[in-house]
């Protein structure tokens, strides 16, 4: 398929993996966007950020997004027609003080999407909550959680929180789960 | 004023270098605020913020019509990072200086400076 008006935020997400990946550049979706793919139907971002963690020869990602219509435009790439934005931000691949060695690598038939796990999606969002008070990335965190209960390991979630002097934070986010999240407004 | 780091350029250039030190001096400060305290011109200062902030370094975050600026605590290597600018900051008496003309604590309105 090719990106359009009406592709999704997942199919963007698959689209742009696939093609870095052929191109030899293997990019993992985070940020609000690796959260998204996890919520889907809790959360909407528009901005699709890849950390590379294996960087080329940059006219070869510029060409392989160019294919797919993607343009430069500063920092970010913008589609011709999809809303969705690109970004690389610098790596490495890390939530705080953690690096990230592993993550998620979901397949169709023939693309790819590598991206945070659950619960570095988790630990992603809340990130920002700990360090700039940002309750929507709380209440992301939460959804990420409510779609995936299996899959967010609080244990982890509690002992980072604790590395990074949060914990009372974390208490904050675990009354949340507990009680079901965040509502929507 | 000049600065011992007016010649460092560890961060890719001594503005730059001064730049981050004094961020970190003052931990939370705003475009307009670096141009006044440095001296500089606000082209140069914006030029290096957004570098900075691509680099996921700085983060910024609107406030009105500016936008506050602040090392990320994102970063991977946040606390190291703090640790060094603040080490630098600390052999420069010109930044502390710079910094201290600063005042950011509380007072009433229309009680003269």
């Amino acid at each position: 398929m090719t990106i359009g008006r009406d592709s999704s935020l997942r199919e963007v997400a698959f689209e742009v993996c696939t093609a870095l990946d052929a191109a030899g550049v293997q990019a993992v979706l985070s940020g609000g966007g690796a959260a998204t793919v996890h919520a889907p139907r809790a959360i909407q971002s528009f901005d699709l950020d890849f950390i590379l963690t294996f960087r080329p020869p940059e006219n070869e990602a510029a060409r392989a997004l160019e294919v797919l219509g993607y343009r430069r435009e500063g920092v970010e790439y913008r589609h011709l027609s999809s809303p969705f934005l690109l970004e690389f931000p610098r790596g490495p691949l890390a939530v705080g003080g953690d690096l990230i060695e592993d993550w998620e690598t979901l397949r169709t038939a023939d693309q790819l999407l590598h991206l945070l796990t659950p619960t570095d999606s988790c630990r992603d969002r809340l990130s920002a909550f700990y360090h700039f008070a940002d309750r929507s990335s709380l209440k992301q965190a939460c959804d990420v959680r409510a779609a995936a209960p299996d899959r967010v390991d609080l244990e982890v979630i509690r002992e980072w929180s604790d590395r990074e002097g949060r914990g009372e934070a974390f208490e904050e986010f675990l009354r949340l789960v507990e009680a079901g999240g965040i509502d929507p407004w | 004023m000049a600065t011992p780091l007016r010649d460092d350029k560890l961060f890719g250039s001594p503005r730059r270098t001064e730049v981050l030190v004094l961020i970190a001096l003052l931990e939370e400060t705003y475009p307009g605020e670096l141009v006044r305290l440095l001296d500089a011109s606000k082209a140069s200062i914006l030029y290096i913020v957004d570098g900075l902030v691509a680099e996921g370094v700085l983060a910024s975050r609107p406030l009105g019509r500016t936008r506050r600026l602040s090392l990320d605590p994102r970063y991977f290597a946040a606390p190291e990072l703090r640790a060094l600018l603040l080490r630098l900051g600390a052999g420069d008496r010109g930044l502390q200086a710079l910094a201290a003309r600063r005042r950011s604590r509380p007072r009433r309105k229309g009680k003269p400076l």
